[in-house]
């Protein structure tokens, strides 16, 4: 639940859950066991095609809504089942309060839905006088709780069985051991007669198929199929987007809703009801639109209306790893969660919350309808903006990086400025207090004395080059570690590449985009575009995945409806490339030019690489050649930073570079290899307040270091 | 009549056994009857749940003994039910084949009929249209499910059509079934039995 007013309040939260040892080191648990157990469910399965399929299904379904709900309801009515739509969250409570009275219901058993919590619909329920009883196990804790759930399939993830236990001693007034079969069977004993006693069942749906009116319930522990046997009236709720025209698109969602949620191949049991339960039963489906119905036509957002639900964005959040789902959320969860608060529960509910997502794109990467939850992420703190107005750093920020000459000369200004900082080194030494608490967790780096784009003249270049090889910097790596860009170039010029550095390219604009910043971010776009004319080049190669994935796939969205912006955006998008694909795959980088040195090796597979650019086996050869590569658990993982995000979040950036950076100081390997400058920031800082234990390297600098004498000497 | 596909039912046993449900295979269909029947006989009496209603056939001193135990076989053909009643008299078990409501706290073992087969999640379609078939599958401590091995298909888009017939209709109620009752919702334990079947039984007959 979210009701932190403002950030102060927002972070307090945090806090709290950052201080709950049990919570941190179950979701861990959990991280890594999803993540080797869903890679173990899929491995006989085509995972890109079954994503494909059900995302195609939805989107289709959802062009025609209206038309499936016709049929589905024109299907229901003929076999008996009442069928009624409510357009707001407070009309379906009240229908459903309005059904119970009439069929002069009193108890009333519920199966797992979310959709119900969306609406908050056992406590309207209990308000109208009824008798309200959760009988799936974790949704039974935590209604005893009066809590919400944490996460959408597991939803008690974030206690342990002596709470548990506790718990059931104070319902049963007798004492239980805190031994989990114990516990269940509690349970059973204490719910059967619930089920028995109940003169209403509600469930949700994780389908209803038009064709047949059928409506389809995945569950492991078999609640809803007493609840939907035994009372005499059942009443399903069900999101509009939860329909589709025929058994076959329900059959894709069947397969892959339990293997991206928890791993398995399967639930229990999938339940299959069209009709009355029995002839004296009687059955009513309640769809709610609550928004969904526009959201349907939105051209950015409507893809959320594909998700079936899984809960997997939380399972791999690396935020959701560390606070849990009652603060990754309102009441629905993980990177879903922060979209569906905005459009469901409101501006208030979701302003703070939809900053909370550090944009490594592991939610997107394991979506089971393929939704860009960070796109969308981006795009709701846009329209926040427009709609509330940018606070005064957003403007200010978006004003100078727009406009290269100022935004490069404030960079050039701070070179002179941080010097009392610094103390001569190439981090900031002397933070001022008030930064010092909060971000002192990692040193930051200094300003480099000369930027790349005023070495760049001096340097060796080849004139012969058969690649002609366009530079992007990148802001990171042109002002504050324009070493590693020379050391790419002394590999580029080593294996037959001609570069240029068009000097009128800016900030990618990445940054600007993910404070919401929609307006400048395309500015920045069209000037790149310009500053490089793509055409120019048979490849743009940039060390800053982050820059990469930006300009790949961001440009020509921001810039799809400017006319203005011609092939220029596609051509730039194709050509640029990251450092270690374009070593690998276009130089074809062998032991002929690079030697095996003794170092030993561990890596950091950047987000924004891995999954942005889907690049994961190129830097790892790569590291093969010239080292000793030490393969570690989640290299995949965030390092914490997220631009940003780790000044926004330090507390969270602080936690998940920790984890990080002790795996790899386990490890005995000497070097960390990056791949971005943004995780080098991090990384490089980290290990400054830790005391050095590894050197962190960009992959450029250590290809660079390992080049055979010959080629090394060929440089310029 | 179809075939029986061996990769198909190769693939049902091993992802039945991964998902902890036991898979025996008879030649016949009486030896699978016979199977849970023996299953019955043998397994400890239930746990009588709270509110349990006495049935009029029951003994309340056998009830406080604990030693009766009860087999719901709801949706058997004549013939297989009166071998099921021939047998069970022998074996000292009562027989039910319908009026399940009546036995909301609990039975030992449901046996049922499955209809079709999936090997890719060793799933179990069961049309429980018949309240006493879907009771039968839901309260009991043991789920024992009949199933030819000619019925077995690779995944669940093979079944697409069975699913479809069987939803045309007034009504219907498909219970695709691939586990005991089980629960992960204490830190991430799995244990069994939390509604529904302690443990499932796949009988996978010949023919």
């Amino acid at each position: 639940m979210q009701n932190a007013k403002t950030m102060k309040d927002f972070h307090r939260d945090l806090a709290s859950a950052l201080d709950d040892d049990f919570l941190r080191s179950t979701l861990d648990a959990f991280a890594l066991a999803y993540r080797t157990g869903r890679a173990e469910v899929f491995a006989d399965m085509d995972e890109p095609a079954l994503v494909a399929a059900v995302a195609g299904a939805k989107d289709a379904a959802l062009d025609k809504l209206e038309d499936l709900y016709l049929r589905f309801r024109s299907e229901a009515e003929k076999r008996g089942v009442v069928v009624h739509r409510a357009a707001t969250a407070a009309e379906a409570n009240a229908l459903i309060v309005r059904i119970a009275h009439d069929a002069r219901c009193r108890a009333i058993v519920k199966a797992k839905s979310m959709t119900t919590e969306e609406i908050r619909l056992s406590t309207a329920l209990e308000d109208a006088g009824l008798e309200v009883v959760e009988t799936d196990l974790g949704e039974w804790i935590t209604q005893l709780r009066r809590e919400g759930p944490t996460h959408m399939v597991l939803p008690a993830i974030h206690l342990s069985r002596h709470q548990v236990a506790e718990l059931f001693a104070q319902v049963t007034q007798t004492p239980h051991p805190p031994d989990i079969g114990t516990l269940v069977k509690v349970a059973r004993r204490a719910l059967r007669p619930k089920f028995t006693a109940a003169d209403m069942g509600i469930t949700g749906a994780n389908f209803a198929v038009a064709e047949n009116a059928a409506i389809g319930l995945c569950t492991n522990e078999g609640n809803a199929r007493l609840v939907t046997t035994l009372p005499r009236v059942h009443v399903a709720l069900v999101g509009l987007e939860k329909l589709v025209p025929t058994v076959s698109e329900a059959l894709d969602i069947v397969r892959i809703l339990p293997r991206n949620a928890t791993a398995q191949a399967v639930t229990a049991y999938v339940t299959w009801l069209t009709g009355r339960p029995t002839p004296n039963q009687e059955r009513h489906i309640v769809f709610l639109d609550n928004g969904r119905a526009a959201l349907a036509k939105d051209p950015v957002c409507r893809q959320i209306l594909r998700c079936v639900r899984c809960g997997a964005c939380a399972n791999v959040c690396p935020v959701y790893r560390l606070v849990g789902g009652h603060k990754m959320g309102h009441i629905y969860i993980g990177a879903i969660g922060l979209i569906l608060t905005y459009f469901y529960h409101g501006r208030e509910k979701a302003r703070h919350l939809i900053q909370n997502c550090i944009g490594c794109e592991a939610c997107k990467q394991v979506c089971a309808a393929g939704i860009d939850l960070p796109a969308v992420i981006r795009e709701i703190r846009s329209r926040l903006l427009e709609e509330e107005g940018a606070p005064l750093e957003n403007t200010l920020l978006a004003k100078v990086m727009t406009s290269r000459r100022i935004f490069h000369a404030l960079l050039r200004f701070g070179k002179w400025a941080q010097r009392p900082l610094t103390g001569g080194t190439p981090y900031i030494r002397h933070l001022p207090d008030i930064f010092r608490k909060s971000q002192g967790f990692r040193s930051l780096p200094a300003i480099a004395g000369a930027p790349f784009r005023v070495r760049w003249p001096s340097l060796p270049k080849r004139f012969d080059g058969r690649v002609l090889v366009g530079l992007f910097a990148g802001c990171a790596q042109d002002f504050v570690y324009p070493e590693q860009l020379e050391a790419a170039i002394t590999v580029l010029n080593a294996h037959g590449c001609r570069v240029d550095f068009p000097l009128k390219q800016n900030c990618c604009g990445l940054p600007l985009h993910m404070l919401g910043e929609r307006d400048a971010a395309r500015a920045l776009a069209r000037e790149n575009i310009r500053a490089f004319d793509a055409a120019r080049f048979d490849h743009i190669l940039t060390l800053c995945p982050s820059c990469a994935s930006h300009i790949r796939h961001a440009y020509p969205r921001l810039l799809a409806d400017d006319p203005g912006a011609g092939t220029g955006v596609q051509q730039f998008a194709s050509r640029i490339r990251d450092f270690s694909s374009f070593l690998v795959d276009i130089l074809g980088l062998s032991s002929a030019t690079i030697r095996q040195s003794e170092q030993k090796i561990c890596y950091h597979a950047s987000c924004h690489l891995c999954r942005g650019l889907s690049v994961t086996r190129q830097p790892r050869e790569l590291l093969t050649l010239a080292a000793t590569y030490v393969p570690t658990e989640e290299e995949d993982s965030c390092c914490g930073f997220g631009g940003s995000y780790s000044l926004k979040f330090p507390e969270i950036s602080r936690r998940i570079l920790d984890r990080k950076l002790s795996r790899y100081e386990q490890s005995g390997a000497d070097i960390l290899a990056v791949d971005c400058p943004g995780c080098i920031i991090q990384f490089r800082g980290g290990e400054e307040q830790r005391g050095n234990r590894l050197r962190v390297l960009h992959i450029a600098e250590i290809i660079a270091g390992n080049l055979k004498q010959e080629n090394g000497d060929r440089n310029g | 009549m179809p075939g029986i596909d061996a990769e198909n039912i190769a693939r049902f046993k091993k992802n039945a056994a991964a998902a902890a449900v036991t898979v025996v295979e008879t030649k016949t269909l009486r030896q699978a009857v016979a199977y849970a029947l023996d299953l019955c006989a043998k397994k400890p009496p239930r746990e009588p749940l709270p509110t349990e209603p006495l049935h009029p056939a029951e003994s309340p001193s056998r009830r406080e003994e604990g030693t009766e135990r009860i087999l719901a076989a709801p949706g058997l053909d004549a013939k297989n039910a009166a071998l099921l009643d021939t047998l069970g008299a022998r074996r000292d078990l009562r027989i039910l084949r319908k009026g399940l409501r009546a036995y909301p706290a609990g039975i030992d073992l449901g046996l049922v009929l499955a209809e079709a087969g999936i090997a890719e999640s060793a799933t179990c379609l069961v049309d429980a249209t018949d309240e006493d078939v879907r009771l039968a599958t839901m309260l009991c401590e043991i789920s024992v499910l009949i199933l030819k091995k000619s019925a077995v298909a690779a995944t669940p888009h093979d079944c697409a059509s069975f699913l479809t017939e069987r939803l045309d209709r007034d009504a219907a109620y498909l219970a695709c079934i691939s586990g005991p009752s089980k629960t992960s919702d204490i830190e991430r334990v799995l244990a069994t039995g939390v509604h529904g079947p302690l443990e499932l039984h796949v009988a996978l007959v010949e023919g």
